[in-house]
């Protein structure tokens, strides 16, 4: 058999999964989608001794609307993400983003929570968590808190989320009127890792002047990192092209990737100021006060 | 892969010397040791537990220091083996006051091979980064403990 | 440690011991001899082990048996209906929509479930559709012109690309 022997812990609570890991500490790890675990699993690299699946938990799955925030189960699956009217009308970036992330059989079984815990860099839910400055929600033995996306990756797969907490819910803001928004990844084959992932962000007044932009970007750093000198490029400007280049060429400045099989640092780097200025130009676009720009 | 970087102390750079040359201080700061112990003239032999997201594995290998200037400069090789792999290599790391502080430089030539290079190569320089990141703060807060 | 699962497969209901490290792949084939299934890479790239699970396709190989107990399965097996091809197998069959033949149980399953959301699929949307599986003999021209002509025969008109 491919993966490693371990102990299957079927959790049907969300107190019954904190109690597992509770138990089994350093050893445990949440079984959510399993479409990075199991992979790794395989492959033996992961070899847990204890496997907690929130699969059964009741009540971990759900897209909620309130007060201009969206709540997500950590246990939704991207697949319900991409079929959800309320995400398509709250949060156009969301669906951008999920229709990026494998292929539909893999989001039939990914979820959003398992997505961002595993906080790949190269992943999409986490760079979308980050520019819309969304939260998490994790429980632990101790009670619940909530996890700012600023202080949740820390590196490589590695997030603030404590072995024996538990991701229960992702929120993210619904932004004003005059926001326009848009996901770009540069990959080899779709349903890859992005070799550089783009997220745009802009909300423009009435005016046509930009009040609000953010920019982050995937598969650059250890992390997916916030671009905040390109942002205030943009902020109280008309966005016209050069304002969006200068933008775009302030974001590859700000980041060092390194070489890989793909791609070597340079070229990520040169890719970043292509695809943030393509990014930001659809984002303004579709701000639906284009008339004004 | 190289890992380099710089990391500020507020101590005198003898006690940052001796810091850093202590096998019981830095086993305490190393993310994961087990155990580090000397065999022989600044020659050692260290465990290490390491773990990234789900990836965590056990590496057994041995250090050697190879120059030592005091204080100013000492240079190592290491390597080490595991389930995922190998990885081996050499450092170095000059200590100079400034501004009543240390500020040490190191700069690491690292070697990794194996499954976990074959499949992990997207992600080992970040994930050296933040180790060695997290070893420096440590040490730093031992370097303030003593300062206080 | 073992676990007991009961899991229904293509309408037979199963019971039976396993180890919870078994994929599920790995249990269709061996524990249930259902060999229709196939397994290549063993993690989640080529698609070719493709179940659909309560109804939405999975890739078998990241899945354990256990996570199946109480789950509804589909696999290649389940498609003809009395040893009658279903419609998509047939068009798999007119148009040459398979080659060596490998990936095809993902390609199927992948396909069935584009055509149960979309009666007129375009052919990107069928493309995106059978986008996670892998074919090597890279047949996928043909692959795409079965589905078209499935979806056609589905909607109940006359099959006009037969060759």
């Amino acid at each position: 058999m491919k993966p490693s022997a371990f102990e299957y812990v079927r959790a049907t609570s969300v107190a019954d999964a904190i109690d597992a890991l509770a138990r089994h500490e350093f050893e445990a790890k949440i079984l959510a989608g399993g479409q990075s675990l199991v992979p790794l699993m395989n492959f033996r690299l992961a070899a847990p001794t204890v496997l907690v699946d929130t699969n059964g938990v009741d009540g971990l799955s759900y897209i909620k609307r309130t007060n201009g925030t969206l709540a997500f189960g950590a246990m939704t699956r991207q697949g319900a993400i991409e079929d959800s009217p309320i995400v398509a009308e709250s949060c156009p970036l969301l669906l951008e983003a999920t229709k990026l992330v494998g292929h539909r059989t893999v989001r039939n079984r990914g979820t959003i929570g398992g997505s961002i815990a595993h906080a790949d860099p190269s992943a999409e839910y986490p760079a979308v968590l980050l520019a819309l400055d969304g939260d998490v929600v994790v429980e632990g033995a101790s009670g619940q808190r909530v996890i700012p996306a600023s202080e949740l990756f820390l590196t490589v797969c590695t997030t603030s989320i404590a072995p024996n907490e538990l991701l229960t819910e992702v929120r993210l803001p619904v932004l004003p009127a005059g926001t326009g928004s848009a996901f770009l990844e540069l990959n080899r084959r779709h349903g890859d890792w992005a070799i550089v992932g783009a997220v745009a962000v802009v909300t423009v007044d009435a005016r046509g002047i930009c009040e609000e932009a953010r920019i982050a970007l995937a598969g650059v750093d250890a992390t997916p990192v916030r671009c905040h000198a390109a942002e205030s490029v943009l902020q109280g400007e008309h966005l016209t092209e050069q304002v969006l280049a200068e933008a775009a060429r302030q974001c590859a400045g700000a980041v060092h990737p390194g070489d890989d099989l793909h791609a070597t640092g340079d070229y990520k780097r040169a890719m970043v100021r292509v695809f943030v200025e393509r990014a930001l130009r659809l984002a303004r676009d579709r701000c639906g006060r284009i008339e004004n720009v | 892969m190289k890992i380099k970087g710089e990391s500020e102390f507020k101590a005198s750079q003898q006690r940052v010397w001796d810091l850093l040359l202590d096998p019981e201080v830095i086993s305490r700061c190393i993310p994961g040791c087990q155990e580090l112990k000397a065999v022989g003239d600044d020659a050692f032999e260290a465990r290490l537990r390491i773990g990234i997201g789900a990836v965590s594995g056990t590496y057994e290998g041995t250090l050697r220091i190879t120059e030592r200037t005091p204080p100013s400069r000492y240079a190592m090789v290491f390597e080490g083996t595991g389930r995922g792999g190998f990885v081996k290599g050499s450092g170095h790391a000059d200590l100079r006051a400034e501004q009543g502080g240390t500020i040490v430089a190191y700069e690491c030539d690292v070697e990794v091979g194996g499954l976990i290079a074959s499949v992990g190569q997207r992600v080992l320089e970040g994930v050296s980064g933040f180790l060695v990141g997290q070893m420096f703060s440590k040490l730093q807060g031992f370097a303030r403990e003593e300062a206080a | 440690m073992s676990e007991t699962i009961r899991v229904t497969v293509n309408g037979v209901t199963y019971e039976r011991t396993v180890q919870p490290r078994k994929l599920l792949a790995d249990f269709l084939r061996e524990d249930l001899e259902l060999t229709g299934t196939h397994v290549g890479c063993e993690h989640g790239v080529c698609g070719a082990c493709t179940i659909r699970v309560n109804g939405q396709t999975a890739r078998s190989c990241l899945m354990f048996a256990v996570q199946a107990d109480g789950a509804d399965l589909t696999t290649i097996e389940g498609l003809a209906e009395n040893g009658d091809l279903s419609p998509l197998q047939q068009a798999f069959w007119e148009h040459h929509g398979l080659q060596c033949g490998f990936c095809t149980p993902g390609m199927l399953m992948c396909a069935a479930e584009l055509l149960e959301r979309t009666q007129e699929p375009s052919e990107s949307e069928i493309r995106e559709a059978i986008s996670s599986v892998l074919c090597r003999c890279t047949g996928y021209h043909h692959i795409v012109e079965s589905v078209k002509a499935a979806a056609s025969s589905m909607r109940g008109e006359p099959d006009s690309a037969a060759v």
